[in-house]
């Protein structure tokens, strides 16, 4: 198998607080080959989005990287701030949850599209505004109703997420990381800027990685998952194993508690339609996460050896050369879904 | 993104904050208190008296006996700038109260009624704006005689639409609130609601404001003592001082030093009591340092 | 664009004249009889009624108001008791002082302030942050004629770089004049920068915290660029607004500065004819002062306007 664009190994985010340090993060294994379409699944709170900072360099000053974040060779970890510039917006970039405020409000969208190409090829004013036009074409805002000396304010939410998806490939990145790119947009335009998302991907054979707590999103944008919690991957695989399986308890309760997972999970006949059931607790804070599994004092099916030490993330299968492992002493065997 | 880890990035700068915070309080009130202080020690005692003349002594360097030395007619210019603080505290004490006092109300009544009330009051305080403040207090003063009570009213003045504006736009918001709009249906009068429900809500506004104001007051004192038109001789002031150092300049530099020093003392505790109370009383500020 | 202008436009003319109206009134009310101040308190009666009807004191107050603003469309703002010349005549060459002072002590204020007020807040929490904070705190504190007078001890005693006070004029070179208005204009526009300086360290730190910095940073700008050309043209529109506001105390502030450092400009001229009750002059120059100020806060709701799209250009 060639070299993975992505790998994350034994990597760790660490935020010092007076004395001593909490991980945001931790020991985190995974990685993402070229052009493979990563969603990274997980409630508010299990460091979907510090994952998706820690790779973009863009944690919050404080905290601190620690292990090995490998991209195409080079060791993000220990990469100078001057030379990861060379790599933001270049080689990866990464699109935001919040359209409505990601874009300078008091520039014209072209200039903020084009200013990456200025930036990372060198293009003149004039060759990156052409080149900006091209891309407001391609992400669906044809000229003349959407010209390049528009200002943000004078956009829908939907349509400045159009003006970020082409600010993000401007450069043609290797990567592109979407982080929760549909959560604040209504549920028509949601549609529509994933249809477009895709077809992007399908076109420039870019890498994604996908952060959403959708099931339905990563269902049909991804082709491999991660399941995270409380910092931790607790589950990865083929998207379609996992949702056949969900060996973690915390996927499996995740899934009951979302619209879309509830429906592919079993029900007795004529029951009707399935209740949404909430997972009891709340993701523990990272200053009090237990030394043993993060999930237990939440869990359903929890024993006696569940709070004896940290599962590791074990090998459960292997489809089509992608590996299905599970972070859990006790992972649930049978199908949800044949 | 993680609340978990939110709530903890929020948590360490709160401690700095809070601590920040409390020395710019700590600081402003030593000044303020030291302020007060020395006025008040100066009904009582000072050093030499501070309008005797003694030529044998005038013009002196700074020494061991003449703490900030002595002007060209032997007065002691540290007992000078006791009693002057006097001057300037009482000055300010009026001004704020005079603006206080009408600009509150009828910054409250702005906010209660609204429409065409508000337009007049905001239109007024606009107009105010127009004129330099410092300017209209000299036109002031100039009309109504020179003097430290003139001085007190043409400071006031100005100071009217400082607090209506901020008084208004403090309650503005509070009107729109749930239990204010309860009060309301309950048939409480709009003087009832602003007393009991807005007022005590604002007052943290307000009392950030008037440690402002004392300070600008100070400063607008001096300024007009400077140019001849606050307090009359023989009453030490310490703009009338400065004014009086300029002469000496280049023979007797510490005559224009040490007024401005105690000018610029005062104003700086004031501000930093102002920052120290903002900081502790409004959380928003709280929250964005 | 143009519906946002001409309505200010509007509301500062209605300002202005309201101003005017309120500046005539007060010297109406005026103790103090302006014949009695020019003939001296013994004066006949007869001369005293033949001096109110040469100054038109025997017409009704508002033809005389009249007669008064309409005089500021041909430039004739009324004719000074104490000097009985135009005091048109008089504004000319005190404006050429007052004028290149204020702009000069506008322009320290301005980049002092971006200055300080950057610098604190890209080094936020650091000790550059701690010092650039307490100059400005004790900026702020300083008053302006104190200042002046240090700035005379060090500059011009001491260093002898520059004159204590006076005016050359501009006749023997630019530089010659402007020579003496470099203290008096520090001594305006240092504390306002102090001012400005805090104002702008608060902007730019919230603008800082912005979703499209992360954007800017994301797209692989430096920390510096993402501050220079993201957070600080943002960070601008509220320091703007408090510039115009500070014009407004810069022009009070010349009236003390300009007499500090004996420069024959507006703010002495306007402190010399209260002082001489020559209310004619009083009148005109407090209206005009007033009028500027309207005017320069209008010029800045033009630029805020430019610099604020949202502002200028409706959305849809």
């Amino acid at each position: 198998m060639t070299q993975p664009l992505l790998r994350m190994a034994d990597l760790s985010v660490e935020l010092p607080i007076g004395d001593t340090k909490i991980d945001i993060i931790a020991n985190t294994n995974l990685e993402l080959g070229r052009g493979e379409r990563l969603g990274i699944v997980g409630e508010s709170g299990s460091g979907k989005s510090i994952t998706a900072l820690a790779v973009m360099g863009l944690l919050p000053q404080k905290m601190r990287v620690r292990g090995e974040l490998i991209f195409d060779g080079h060791d993000l970890a220990k990469m100078s701030e001057e030379t990861f510039c060379k790599f933001r917006g270049r080689r990866m970039a990464m699109i935001f949850q919040e359209p409505m405020t990601a874009l300078n409000p008091v520039k014209p969208i072209g200039a903020q599209i084009a200013e990456g190409r200025i930036l990372h090829l060198g293009e003149t004013r004039a060759d990156a505004e052409k080149r900006a036009r091209l891309l407001l074409d391609k992400v669906g805002l044809p000229a003349p109703r959407f010209n390049l000396d528009l200002y943000p304010h004078q956009l829908s939410g939907g349509q400045r997420q159009r003006v970020m998806i082409a600010t993000a490939i401007a450069c043609e990145p290797d990567l592109l990381i979407a982080d929760e790119p549909t959560t604040a947009l209504d549920v028509t335009v949601q549609a529509q800027i994933l249809d477009l998302l895709n077809d992007l991907i399908d076109d420039t054979g870019m890498t994604l990685m996908l952060i959403t707590h959708d099931l339905g999103v990563v269902s049909e944008m991804t082709n491999r998952i991660a399941v995270m919690y409380a910092g931790r991957v607790v589950e990865t695989g083929r998207t379609d194993d996992v949702f056949a399986r969900m060996a973690h308890p915390y996927a499996r309760g995740l899934f009951a508690a979302s619209p879309h997972g509830a429906g592919l999970m079993p029900r007795p006949a004529g029951a009707g339609r399935p209740r949404l059931t909430a997972i009891p607790g709340v993701v523990p804070d990272p200053f009090e996460r237990p030394p043993y599994c993060t999930f237990a004092d939440r869990c359903g099916f929890v024993r006696d050896d569940c709070r004896q030490s940290m599962p590791a993330l074990d090998l459960l299968s292997t489809n089509e050369g992608i590996e299905h492992r599970a972070a859990c002493l006790h992972p649930c065997e049978s199908l949800v879904r044949p | 993104m993680s609340n978990a880890s939110n709530t903890a990035i929020a948590a360490e700068p709160g401690i700095v904050v809070r601590v920040l915070a409390s020395r710019n309080l700590v600081i402003g009130l030593i000044v303020t208190f030291i302020l007060i202080a020395m006025a008040l020690v100066s009904f009582v005692w000072t050093p030499f008296s501070p309008t005797a003349l003694n030529f044998a002594e005038k013009l002196q360097a700074p020494s061991l006996r003449h703490w900030f030395g002595t002007d060209n007619f032997g007065r002691d210019v540290l007992s000078m700038i006791m009693v002057g603080a006097r001057n300037s505290i009482a000055v300010s004490i009026v001004a704020v109260v005079v603006g206080a006092g009408i600009g509150v109300p009828l910054g409250a009544v702005a906010a209660a009624r609204g429409g065409w009330i508000d337009g007049v009051v905001m239109r007024m305080s606009d107009l105010a704006f127009a004129f330099p403040a410092l300017l209209t207090a000299v036109i002031i003063t100039a009309i109504f005689g020179p003097g430290a009570v003139n001085a007190m009213i043409a400071i006031g003045i100005f100071n009217i639409p400082v607090f209506a504006r901020v008084t208004r736009g403090a309650s503005m918001g509070l009107w729109k609130r749930e239990y204010v709009q309860a009060a309301r249906c309950a048939g409480r009068s709009d003087t009832a609601i602003t007393a009991l429900h807005i007022l005590p809500n604002i007052n943290h506004v307000l009392l950030v404001q008037v440690t402002i104001q004392f300070a600008l007051a100070i400063v607008a004192e001096a300024g007009l003592s400077y140019v001849g038109l606050g307090a009359q001789p023989p009453m030490p002031s310490w703009g009338k001082m400065l004014n009086d150092a300029q002469t000496f300049i280049y023979d007797a530099p510490w005559l224009a030093i040490f007024p401005g020093l105690a000018i610029t003392f005062a104003v700086l505790g004031l501000n930093l009591l102002g920052d120290g109370l903002r900081d502790i009383l409004d959380p928003k500020v709280r929250r964005q340092r | 664009m143009i519906s946002f202008i001409s309505g200010r436009l509007l509301s500062l003319m209605v300002t202005t004249l309201v101003a005017s109206i309120v500046v005539f009134m007060l010297m109406q009310v005026l103790p103090g009889d302006p014949a009695l101040i020019i003939l001296g308190m013994n004066a006949e009666p007869e001369t005293v009624a033949a001096l109110h009807r040469q100054l038109g004191f025997d017409q009704p107050m508002w033809l005389r108001y009249l007669q008064w603003i309409g005089g500021f469309f041909v430039g004739d703002f009324g004719t000074s008791i104490t000097y009985s010349v135009p005091i048109s005549e008089l504004l000319g060459p005190r404006i050429m002082v007052t004028v290149p002072l204020a702009l000069m002590s506008m322009l320290i204020s301005i980049f002092g302030a971006i200055v300080i007020g950057v610098y604190a807040a890209a080094n936020r929490g650091k000790i550059g942050d701690t010092i650039a904070m307490g100059i400005a705190q004790i900026g702020v504190a300083i008053p302006n004629f104190w200042l002046a007078l240090l700035l005379i001890l060090l500059f011009a005693l001491k260093l002898l770089w520059f004159p204590a006070s006076g005016f050359s004029g501009w006749d023997d070179g630019i530089w010659n004049g402007l020579r003496s208005l470099v203290l008096p204009a520090l001594a305006l526009g240092l504390p306002l920068a102090a001012i400005l300086g805090r104002v702008t360290r608060s902007a730019v730190i919230e603008t800082l915290g912005e979703d499209f910095i992360r954007t800017a940073r994301a797209k692989g700008l430096s920390r510096s660029a993402a501050l220079w050309k993201h957070a600080v043209p943002n960070a601008l529109i509220p320091v703007v607004t408090i510039v115009g506001l500070q014009f407004s105390f810069l022009l009070a502030g010349t009236i003390i500065i300009e007499n500090v450092f004996n420069l024959p400009g507006i703010g002495r001229l306007v402190f010399q004819a209260i002082a001489q009750r020559d209310l004619v002059t009083v009148q005109s120059l407090v209206t005009l002062l007033a009028a500027s100020v309207i005017i320069v806060n209008f010029v800045v709701d033009l630029v805020y306007g430019y610099l604020d799209p949202r502002l200028s250009n409706g959305g849809h």
